[in-house]
């Protein structure tokens, strides 16, 4: 393959026809439905009513979705911060030469290719209240049998360590292979310039990987505020709506047939979305700007 | 010679293909609960069936937590079984049955059916939705013979009997009562009965039209009042919110727990007997939730096989219910069930000893399913939601019925109700 040809423009036309049709159009397209009374007793396009803004200020004055944007962000900012943290000191202990590296590299990516379902249902064995590990250990110790997935602090705890648990092997990779592109000639010069190595890990390795980092936390934000799966197997954004977050809050609109304030709450979520993403876009360049 | 294998290898492999399908019979699909579809009586009749005639049925299960969700979004879409499974609850409309269902009183095995059975699978206008292939069950308190024989306690005949039994209960160490909340919200409607099935449906056609919320009826604030104080009392342990289904069995069987709500039929099917306790050891009493003072007893709540009228095998379909209706066979199916007989010619079931025990109680106290099959948008998840809201303190008596009316105000409104 010649790397150097220019390739026509027209080449990107295929592709970005079939994302318009089959992504694009739909999803957008997809979002009329909130403005008409789609549910699952009116299914059909033919017998829907356009009913104005009604469904979005149903669910915008709904006592739930307040807890579940609140939750929504603690679980997307817990696990963006955890994850991005954690993922970056594993990467550097693991980028160092020690016994053992290979195999500890595929035991902290191993929960990565682990499915939800799995991963949900080895954190509800560990935080259950009856025989639990961590009800063990506490018991062991003298304590009181604690209800963690019982209320809205230890529930959404749980569920994002369960989260963390996850994605931080899958972290720690990316941060890996960014730390091994840089240069050994900037880490001797570094070295010959008297540097320690916080100095030298704080002034050269992390600016130089900051690209690396930024896309652990693009993808940890945008993965944390979709969080659906663990929560709804592990609490079903119970008790109560202590745990709901957005996804699990669309879902329950779908199960209950009222289709179109799913809907709706699936844009009020995709333009936050849309915000956060902007936001994130502009700090991140300062950021590798500053560094 | 190389042309000719290939031509022969060709044929035979296309015979291969034709024979099977030139010898099976017609397949109807069938979808259904997985916990209900697997039920012994439902697959014993399914081979029976497909033995008999070499048709075949394809039981599609969907995953019980997901059930009305999964299925609801299939019927959205034109992905509509031969038969579909479902009780007779309010949840059923966001299924369109006039559209999608064909009743079946015509059909020659509908005289077979008990009155109950009737008058639970038919909608307001008399259609006859599906056929209850189901065990019929009575639900109650049930409480542990031998830890009552303990403790010198007595069965409760009025609501502040039954308060001063679980005082005394917990008192002695025990926690009266098992009640998980976690996925489990069927302890609402059996409080809920009392109130909409004993004043002739004057309050359900006010409900469901919208002249009145929950809010408005007294007897609703008293069953909330009585359940946040039952939980804060701690009759119902300190795990309560997170114990779910599989906890059940434990805390019965290893006597944690001294009463739960449940059915008779459960005490056949899913006791587990190796943590102690076995059935014989369980009695059944009203339920007593702030509602009745008396107490009340559920009847059985039947899961129907509907069919669909546009599909194409609607005919094999309607010889599948006969062959199930065959007096023979049904009673092939349900031999040794504990349940109450849901088909006339029914004699192979048998009563569960603990209804036989307390005949008179359960035919005094017993009430039809109301709350759950009659209260349009009424749904188990989220009455255990809202109730799980007012167990936490996130909101007052008043604010649970709130909520309570916000859901089903909620869906009535989604459904195109008239009134709301």
């Amino acid at each position: 393959m010649n790397k150097d040809k220019v390739y026509p423009k027209y080449f990107i036309w295929v592709p970005l026809i079939v994302f318009g049709i089959f992504f694009v159009i739909p999803s957008t397209v997809g979002y009329l439905y909130a403005f008409t009374d789609y549910s699952a007793t009116n299914p059909t396009f033919a017998g829907l009513h356009f009913v104005g803004l009604k469904n979005i200020t149903t669910m915008i004055t709904d006592r739930t979705v307040p807890i579940a944007l609140g939750n929504t962000f603690i679980y997307a900012l817990a696990k963006t911060v955890v994850v991005t943290v954690l993922g970056l000191v594993l990467a550097y202990i693991l980028n160092r030469h020690i016994i053992g590296m290979n195999a500890l590299r595929a035991i902290y990516f191993l929960p990565s290719i682990l499915a939800s379902l799995v991963v949900g249902i080895l954190f509800l064995s560990i935080f259950d209240a009856r025989n639990g590990l961590v009800n063990s250990i506490v018991q062991a110790l003298g304590g009181k049998r604690i209800q963690w997935l019982g209320s809205r602090g230890t529930a959404v705890f749980a569920i994002s360590i369960a989260e963390i648990w996850r994605n931080v092997g899958y972290a720690m990779v990316i941060s890996l292979a960014g730390m091994q592109s840089v240069s050994t000639d900037y880490l001797e010069a570094a070295a010959i310039d008297g540097a320690n190595e916080w100095q030298t890990y704080r002034h050269v390795t992390l600016p130089l990987i900051m690209p690396t980092v930024n896309v652990n936390i693009l993808f940890s934000l945008i993965y944390g505020l979709k969080m659906f799966d663990l929560i709804q197997i592990m609490t079903k954004g119970g008790p109560g709506n202590d745990t709901q977050s957005f996804g699990t809050l669309m879902y329950n609109e779908l199960g209950a047939g009222r289709y179109a304030n799913s809907v709706a709450i699936n844009m009020i979520f995709t333009i936050l979305l849309v915000l956060v993403a902007i936001g994130y876009k502009k700090f991140s360049k300062r950021w590798e700007n500053i560094t | 010679m190389k042309k000719i294998l290939s031509i022969v290898l060709v044929a035979v492999m296309l015979l291969a293909c034709a024979i099977p399908a030139m010898a099976e019979g017609t397949t109807i699909t069938l979808m259904a609960n997985a916990n209900d579809a697997a039920k012994s009586y439902f697959t014993a009749i399914i081979d029976m069936y497909e033995a008999e005639t070499g048709n075949k049925v394809d039981v599609i299960k969907i995953d019980p937590d997901n059930f009305d969700t999964v299925a609801t979004a299939k019927f959205a879409t034109g992905d509509i079984p031969d038969i579909f499974q479902h009780f007779n609850d309010s949840n059923i409309n966001n299924y369109n049955v006039a559209e999608n269902f064909m009743y079946l009183n015509d059909q020659p095995w509908a005289d077979d059916l008990t009155s109950g059975a009737m008058a639970y699978s038919t909608d307001s206008e008399g259609n006859l939705l599906g056929l209850p292939f189901w065990e019929s069950s009575v639900s109650g308190m049930f409480y542990n013979k031998k830890i009552f024989e303990e403790n010198g306690l007595t069965i409760p005949t009025t609501q502040q009997e039954f308060n001063d039994l679980c005082d005394a209960l917990l008192a002695a160490g025990i926690q009266p009562i098992c009640f998980p909340t976690n996925g489990c919200s069927w302890f609402y409607q059996f409080a809920m009965d009392p109130i909409f099935a004993d004043d002739g449906g004057e309050l359900l056609a006010k409900l469901n039209s919208n002249q009145i919320t929950y809010k408005d009826i007294p007897q609703m604030t008293a069953m909330c009042e009585w359940f946040k104080m039952a939980a804060d009392k701690g009759w119902f342990g300190d795990l309560y919110l997170t114990d779910g289904w599989s906890d059940i069995t434990v805390l019965m069987g290893t006597g944690e727990a001294a009463m739960t709500l449940i059915w008779d039929t459960w005490m056949y099917t899913d006791l587990d007997e190796s943590y102690g306790y076995v059935k014989e050891d369980f009695g059944i009493m009203p339920m007593f939730l702030g509602t009745a003072d008396e107490g009340t007893y559920e009847g059985g709540n039947l899961n129907m096989l509907m069919v669909n009228k546009n599909s194409e095998n609607v005919e094999t379909v309607l010889e599948f219910l006969e062959f199930c209706m065959n007096p023979d066979n049904y009673n092939k199916a349900f031999e040794g069930m504990a349940t109450v007989a849901v088909f006339k010619g029914e004699t192979a079931n048998v009563q569960s000893v603990m209804v036989t025990e307390a005949i008179e109680s359960v035919e005094a106290l017993q009430r039809v399913s109301t709350a759950n099959p009659k209260i349009i948008g009424y749904t188990q998840g989220e009455t255990g939601s809202a109730f799980q809201e007012l167990f936490m303190g996130n909101v007052d008596v008043a604010g649970c019925l709130d909520l309570l009316d916000s859901y089903r105000i909620a869906t009535c409104t989604a459904m195109g109700i008239e009134g709301f």
